[in-house]
C-alpha cells in the first residue's frame, strides 16, 4: 500500500487543483522576491559609502510610484482570479446533496457514519477511488479541523455549523492526516487515516462492516464480554449485536479490522491493545478512564476485542 | 545642542541623571522618556521569557515522539509564548519607541497626557504580572493565544489536569493591558495633533511619527473589539451567558469574528511602527532623504484602512459563504500593494545614496528581504484554496514568524542600534552588534524557512509531538538547532545592552548624522527635551541646518571612522 502524507503528493483531483494554484503563486512570489532582492543587493553594492562620492539628492518620482503601484495591482488581480477559479473547482456548495459519509469529530477521535449502506465506524476512513464523494463534517464538542494533506482542502469542524468537502480520489493508498485546529489535550494525537480503495475492495469492506459483531469464539473471549458489560464500557462504546447504547466513544463492532487504535496513536496489536486498556492516559490524553482492570481482565478483553474483525 | 557644554567623555548615562535617581522617581514617573525606558525594560524582560518558552517548544519538537514534555505542559508553553510575544513583548516594545520618540521627533516637551501615560504603563505591567501569576494557580492559558471558543468554556477547561483559571487570568490580564494600550493610542494621537513644533506641518512630520499615529488609530479601533470579546467570554464562563455555546444557540464563530476583527489590525499594529523605524534608519545610513515621503505616508493610511477589512482571511477554513471569501481575499491581496510601495520606496531611498553598513542598517536591509518573504506567503494565504491547504499548519507558523520576527523584531533591533545612543548616552558595541546580526540572520532563516516545508509535509501547528512521517524528523532537527543559534544572537543583544551602558563610547548629540529633531538635543535628552527647538523647514531639519552652516557637524557619522579614533 502506498502512503501519502504531503501536500506535494496530491491524491485527489481537488488536491491537484490546489497544488496548481500553489505553484502559480510560488512562481509569481519567486519572481517578485528576485526583483526585490536583486534591486536591494545591487543598491547595497553599487552605492556603498566611498570616499569622495556624494549621495544624490532626488526624493520623488511620480512615474515610478505609479509603476510600482500599478504592476502589483495587476499581479494581485490575476491571483484573485486564480483564487476564484480554483475555489469553484475544489469546493462548490453542497446544494442539498446527500453526503456519502458524515464525519463527527470528538475530543479526540473521529466518528464515521456511511448513511447509504448504514455503516458506523471510527477513525479509519475507507473511501472508493474514482467517484466524486461528498463528506459532511459535524462536531460533537469543540472546534476541530479535518486535514489530510494529500486530499487537498482542510475544513474546520465546528459545533452547530456543519461543513462539507468534495473529494475525488485518484489513487488507492493510505492517506495520513491529523486534526489541525487546536482542540485540547489530545490534539497532538488525533490522527486521521484515509484508506482509498478500488470500488470492489470498498464494497467488500462495506459488506464486512454491515455484519454485526462476531460472537466470542473461545472461553477467554466469552469472559471478555462479561468484563465489557461489567466495567461499564457499554456506557460509551457500542458493539452491534451486543449492546449499542454508547455514543460518546468509538464504535467497536469491527475494532479488530482497524490498523490503529486510539485515533492513530498505536498500531493495532494485542500488546498495544492491552497497554491501552491497562493505562489509556499513558498512550494519549483522552476521555477513556483508567478502568483499574486486573491482568486477567485485560487478557479477556483483548481476546474478545481482538476477535471483532 | 544642549549637551554642547559637557565634553562627551564626561557625559553620564541616563541612569546617572539626577532626575532619574532614586526608587521614588522610578515609581512615580511622568516624563515620557522615563516611562519609555520602563516600557523598554519591561517589554525586553517579557521578551526574554517568551524566547525561553520558544526554546522549550523547539526542544520538545527536536525529534518525533519526544517524551520530554506532556501535552498539559506544552499547551501552556505555546499559548503563553504567543500571548506574551504579542501583548507583553512586541507591542509594548513598539509602544516604548512610540512614546519615547514621538514627542522628541515633533519637538514637544512631553506627551499630551503624562499621567495617563504612566497609568498605561502600570496597567500593562500589572496585566502582565497577573497573566504570569496564573502559573501558580493551577495552570496558565492552555488553549492558544487566539483562544477559540468553545474550548475556552468552563466545561472544557475544567479537567483533572487544570482547574481552568488560566483562561480567567488571561482575560483579566489582557483587559488591563488592553485598557492601557487604548490610553497609549489616545496619548499619541493628541500629542501628534496638538504638540508639534511651530513650523512642523503634517507634511514635515517624520515618517516614524506618521506611522505611530496611524498605529494609534488602529489600536484605538481594534483593542475594544478584543476587550468586548474578553468580557463576553468572562460572562460565558462565570454567569452562563452562552454567547459562544452552540448547544444553547450561541455561535463559536462569533468569537473568531471578534477576535480577528481585533487580531488582524493587531498584525499591522505590530509592524507599522517597525515600518516607521525603517523609514528613519534607511535615509540616515544612506545619507539621502527618504524617497517618496508622501507615498509612504499615504500607503500607511491605506494599510490602516484595509486592515479593518481583512479579518475573515483567518477563517477561510471555517466553511463560510463564497461571497465572503471573495471580499476578504480581494481586500487581503490589495494590502500587498501599499506594502509593496513601501518596500520599493525604501530601495529607492538607498539608490544613489552613500550607504554605510552599521548594525542598524544591516538589520534594516535584512528586514526588507525577510519581510518580503513573509508578505509573499501572506499573498499565498489570501489565495483562498492555498489557505485551505496550508492554514493551521507549520507553513502558517513560518509565514507569521517571517513577518513578526524576521520583520518586526529586526526593525526593533535596527531601532535599538539607531536610538540606544540617544536614550542612554552611550553607543552600542558595533562589534557585538555584527556578531548578533549574523547569528540572528542565520538562526532565524534556518529555524523558520524550513518550517514552510514542515507544513507542506503534513505537520499541523500546536501539536506537542508528532509521528515520524517522511522528512519531519530532519526538518524539525534543523529548525531546533537553528533556533538555538537565534537565541544565542538574542543573548548577545542583551549582553550588548548591559555592557555598553558601562563600557560604550559616549554618543554625543548626533552620532549618526540623523536628520530629525531628536538628534538636536543632548544624549540622553534633558527632562524637558529641548532648550531651543530648531526651525523646521522640511522633513530633514538638521540636515537643512548643517547645509546652512548653523549646526556644526560635530561627530563623524560612520562607525568605521569612529572605531579608528
Amino acid at each position: 500500500m502506498d502512503y501519502f502524507t504531503s501536500v506535494l503528493s496530491p491524491g485527489t483531483r481537488q488536491a491537484v487543483d490546489i497544488l496548481r494554484a500553489f505553484y502559480i503563486v510560488l512562481g509569481v512570489s519567486a519572481f517578485i522576491f528576485a526583483v526585490v532582492a536583486g534591486l536591494s543587493m545591487y543598491a547595497l553594492c553599487r552605492f556603498r559609502r566611498r570616499e569622495g562620492r556624494e549621495p544624490k539628492t532626488f526624493r520623488e518620482n511620480v512615474r515610478l510610484e505609479v509603476l510600482w503601484t500599478a504592476i502589483p495591482l495587476l499581479i494581485v488581480t490575476g491571483l484573485f482570479v486564480v483564487a476564484v477559479w480554483i475555489m469553484s473547482l475544489v469546493n462548490p456548495p453542497a446544494l442539498g446533496h446527500q453526503p456519502d459519509l458524515t464525519v463527527t469529530a470528538h475530543q479526540w477521535w473521529w466518528g464515521l457514519r456511511y448513511p447509504q449502506p448504514g455503516v458506523t465506524a471510527a477513525n479509519e476512513i475507507h473511501l472508493p477511488v474514482g467517484r466524486r464523494l461528498l463528506l459532511r463534517f459535524e462536531s460533537g464538542d469543540v472546534i476541530h479541523s479535518f486535514w489530510v494533506p494529500s486530499l487537498g482542502q482542510k475544513i474546520d469542524v465546528i459545533p452547530g455549523h456543519p461543513n462539507h468537502l468534495w473529494l475525488t480520489l485518484e489513487r488507492p493508498g493510505v492517506y495520513l492526516g491529523a486534526c489541525s485546529s487546536f482542540c485540547g489535550m489530545g490534539h497532538g494525537k488525533m490522527r486521521i487515516r484515509v484508506i482509498a480503495q478500488s470500488t470492489d475492495d470498498f464494497n467488500t469492506w462495506i459488506g464486512s462492516q454491515q455484519q454485526p459483531a462476531s460472537p466470542p469464539s473461545a472461553a477467554q473471549a466469552a469472559k471478555g464480554v462479561g468484563v465489557f458489560m461489567e466495567k461499564n464500557c457499554i456506557n460509551c462504546h457500542s458493539i452491534a449485536g451486543l449492546v449499542t447504547k454508547g455514543r460518546v466513544a468509538p464504535d467497536l463492532t469491527h475494532v479488530a479490522s482497524r490498523e490503529t487504535l486510539a485515533a492513530g496513536a498505536l498500531t493495532n496489536t494485542p500488546e498495544n491493545l492491552s497497554r491501552w486498556l491497562r493505562d489509556p492516559q499513558s498512550v494519549k490524553d483522552c476521555n477513556m478512564p483508567d478502568l483499574g482492570l486486573s491482568d486477567d481482565q485485560v487478557g479477556y478483553l483483548v481476546a474478545y476485542l481482538g476477535g471483532l474483525k | 545642542m544642549n549637551g554642547g557644554s559637557v565634553p562627551p567623555e564626561k557625559a553620564g548615562t541616563v541612569f546617572q541623571m539626577k532626575e532619574y535617581k532614586g526608587l521614588l522617581s522610578w515609581l512615580s514617573p511622568v516624563d515620557h522618556k522615563q516611562i519609555g525606558i520602563m516600557y523598554f525594560i519591561t517589554s525586553l524582560t517579557f521578551f526574554l521569557v517568551a524566547v525561553s518558552l520558544a526554546m522549550i517548544m523547539r526542544t520538545q519538537l527536536i525529534r518525533p515522539n519526544h517524551g520530554w514534555l506532556s501535552s498539559a505542559t506544552y499547551n501552556q508553553v505555546f499559548s503563553m509564548h504567543g500571548t506574551t510575544m504579542v501583548f507583553l513583548a512586541v507591542m509594548p516594545m513598539l509602544i516604548a519607541f512610540m512614546i519615547y520618540f514621538t514627542p522628541l521627533m515633533i519637538g514637544a516637551r512631553d506627551v499630551a497626557f503624562p499621567r495617563m501615560n504612566a497609568l498605561s504603563y502600570w496597567l500593562y505591567l500589572m496585566g502582565g504580572l497577573l497573566l504570569y501569576f496564573s502559573f501558580f494557580t493551577g495552570g496558565a492559558l492552555n488553549v492558544g493565544w487566539s483562544a477559540y471558543a468553545p474550548l475556552t468554556e468552563t466545561n472544557y477547561t475544567m479537567s483533572k489536569y487544570m482547574i481552568g483559571t488560566g483562561v480567567d487570568y488571561w482575560i483579566v490580564g489582557l483587559l488591563l493591558a488592553g485598557a492601557g494600550t487604548i490610553m497609549n493610542s489616545v496619548n499619541i494621537l493628541v500629542t501628534v495633533a496638538a504638540l508639534r513644533a511651530p513650523d512642523m506641518k503634517l507634511s514635515r512630520v517624520p515618517l516614524f511619527v506618521w506611522m505611530s499615529a496611524a498605529n494609534a488609530v488602529l489600536m484605538l479601533l481594534a483593542m475594544p473589539a478584543l476587550n468586548t470579546a474578553l468580557v463576553m467570554l468572562f460572562l460565558d464562563r462565570h454567569l452562563n451567558a452562552l454567547f459562544f455555546v452552540p448547544a444553547a444557540g450561541g455561535k463559536p464563530l462569533l468569537w473568531q469574528h471578534y477576535f480577528w476583527f481585533f487580531g488582524h489590525p493587531e498584525v499591522y499594529i505590530l509592524i507599522l511602527p517597525g515600518f516607521g523605524i525603517i523609514s528613519e534608519v534607511i535615509p540616515v545610513f544612506s545619507r539621502k532623504p527618504i524617497f517618496g515621503y508622501a507615498f509612504l505616508a499615504i500607503a500607511t493610511v491605506a494599510i490602516g484602512f484595509l486592515s479593518f477589512g481583512v479579518w475573515a482571511h483567518h477563517m477561510f477554513a471555517t466553511g463560510m459563504n463564497f461571497t465572503v471569501y471573495y471580499v476578504f481575499a480581494l481586500a487581503s491581496m490589495l494590502i500587498a500593494v501599499p506594502t509593496g510601495i513601501k518596500v520599493f520606496n525604501w530601495i529607492a531611498t538607498m539608490w544613489g545614496g552613500s550607504i554605510s553598513f552599521d548594525t542598524a542598517m544591516l538589520f534594516a536591509v535584512a528586514f526588507i528581504l525577510q519581510f518580503t518573504i513573509g508578505g509573499l506567503t501572506g499573498v499565498a494565504f489570501a489565495t483562498v484554496p492555498i489557505d485551505w491547504a496550508l492554514t493551521h499548519t507549520y507553513f502558517v507558523v513560518a509565514h507569521f514568524h517571517y513577518t513578526l520576527l524576521g520583520g518586526t523584531l529586526f526593525t526593533v533591533m535596527a531601532g535599538f542600534y539607531y536610538w540606544y545612543p540617544k536614550i542612554t548616552g552611550r553607543m552600542l558595541s558595533e562589534k557585538l552588534g555584527k556578531i548578533q546580526f549574523w547569528l540572528m540572520v542565520i538562526g532565524f532563516n534556518g529555524a523558520f524557512f524550513i518550517l514552510h516545508f514542515a507544513g507542506l509535509a503534513g505537520m499541523p501547528r500546536r501539536v506537542y509531538t508528532y509521528p515520524d512521517l517522511p522528512h519531519l524528523a530532519s526538518i524539525n532537527l534543523i529548525s531546533s538547532l537553528s533556533a538555538y543559534i537565534l537565541a544565542l544572537g538574542i543573548l548577545v543583544f542583551f549582553a550588548n545592552l548591559i555592557v555598553s551602558l558601562r563600557k560604550g563610547k559616549p554618543a554625543g548629540d548626533n552620532p549618526w548624522n540623523g536628520a530629525t529633531l531628536e538628534w538636536a538635543t543632548s544624549s540622553p535628552p534633558p527632562p524637558r527635551n529641548f532648550e531651543r527647538i530648531p526651525p523646521v523647514r522640511s522633513i530633514t531639519p538638521l540636515w537643512d541646518l548643517k547645509e546652512s552652516g548653523r549646526l556644526p557637524d560635530t561627530l563623524p557619522s560612520s562607525s568605521r571612522e569612529r572605531d579608528n579614533e
